[in-house]
């Protein structure tokens, strides 16, 4: 598989299957509050439950900087638009 | 903690000029002693704040604005009524000019009326984050009364509240710890004229120029007496 989940062997017992099948719904239970989206070594964009508790879509530069916050502000929970510059993290510089 | 703006290249907590009316087009400006006018419909259904450019090159590599330059031609006048923008020139006694010139017209904080949209006459991009958008730290329009005994200060800090100026000046109290770019129009008999950013000319008395310091900004405002209305834009540095 592409993504994260982890496929059954055919051959492993019940109880290892059990165990795997209810991680990969466990995966799945947590991406309905939170998708991240990855190109295999850094986080590319977030959306949805954010780290600080708010909701919005997070977008990264390439250097894995939070850069483009497209949602609620971490403070008071205001909606809006923030793009910080090269260097700044967008989720430290929103008050 | 307040943020700093100086970190960001859009923040919408602050909002952006919105541009109703712009237009590029060639001008001439042929030598001689007599001022050059242009006069161009807006067709908007309220009188913009207006602001214009020229260059020599179309593509305006160079630029100059208001009144800048200590040299002929100079743009000495934009100004904006229920109809038109215009534009005035005083030339080159000796030197003809063709230039390009650019207008463009800010929605002003008072008008209610709606525009039709710009985005097609201008950029090919309409958003573009490759460009910082100043933040607007106070949009308004306040009317002054040159009183000498009066002392004005409009405090952005606490509310955008405007007082009292002292005479022939309006200063406005930011507290920022930077120095923000202040833009100003007044209003009067029906017209919209831009400010005057002119420092220093030698001959030309100053009637009009903005200044800005680290805890309050402003412009002066010449030999007005009386009341007078004033369109206040104040630009956070980014």
């Amino acid at each position: 598989m592409p993504n994260r989940f982890t496929p059954i062997n055919s051959k492993q017992d019940t109880q290892k299957a059990l165990q795997t099948i209810n991680n990969n719904f466990m995966m799945l239970d947590a991406e309905t509050y939170a998708k991240t989206i990855s190109n295999g070594k850094n986080s590319q964009m977030v959306s949805g439950k954010l780290s600080n508790g708010r909701y919005g879509e997070v977008f990264y530069d390439a250097g894995g900087m939070p850069r483009i916050l497209i949602g609620q502000a971490p403070g008071d929970g205001r909606p809006g638009i923030w793009i910080t510059k090269e260097g700044f993290n967008v989720l430290d510089e929103v008050k | 903690m307040a943020q700093n703006l100086a970190h960001f290249m859009l923040n919408s907590d602050y909002p952006m000029d919105k541009v109703v009316f712009y237009k590029q087009q060639q001008i001439s400006l042929p030598a001689g002693s007599s001022a050059i006018t242009f006069t161009i419909p807006h067709s908007l259904l309220f009188t913009p704040l207006p602001i214009a450019i020229w260059s020599e090159d179309e593509d305006f590599s160079s630029v100059y604005g208001l009144d800048q330059l200590v040299m002929a031609p100079r743009m000495t006048l934009v100004k904006a009524d229920a109809t038109n923008i215009t534009v005035s020139f005083t030339p080159d006694s000796g030197t003809a000019y063709t230039g390009y010139l650019r207008v463009y017209g800010l929605l002003p904080a008072n008008a209610t009326q709606e525009a039709a949209p710009t985005v097609r006459q201008s950029a090919k991009l309409v958003f573009d984050t490759d460009k910082i958008y100043c933040p607007l730290i106070f949009s308004g329009l306040i009317t002054t009364d040159f009183n000498p005994n009066n002392v004005a200060k409009v405090n952005v800090t606490h509310g955008y509240k405007e007082l009292t100026t002292q005479a022939n000046r309006v200063e406005i109290e930011h507290n920022l710890g930077n120095y923000p770019f202040i833009s100003f129009w007044r209003e009067a008999n029906g017209e919209i004229k831009a400010g005057n950013y002119v420092t220093f000319q030698p001959g030309y008395p100053l009637q009009y120029y903005s200044y800005s310091d680290i805890d309050k900004c402003g412009f002066y405002c010449g030999q007005s007496a009386g009341q007078d209305k004033w369109h206040i834009r104040i630009y956070a540095n980014v």
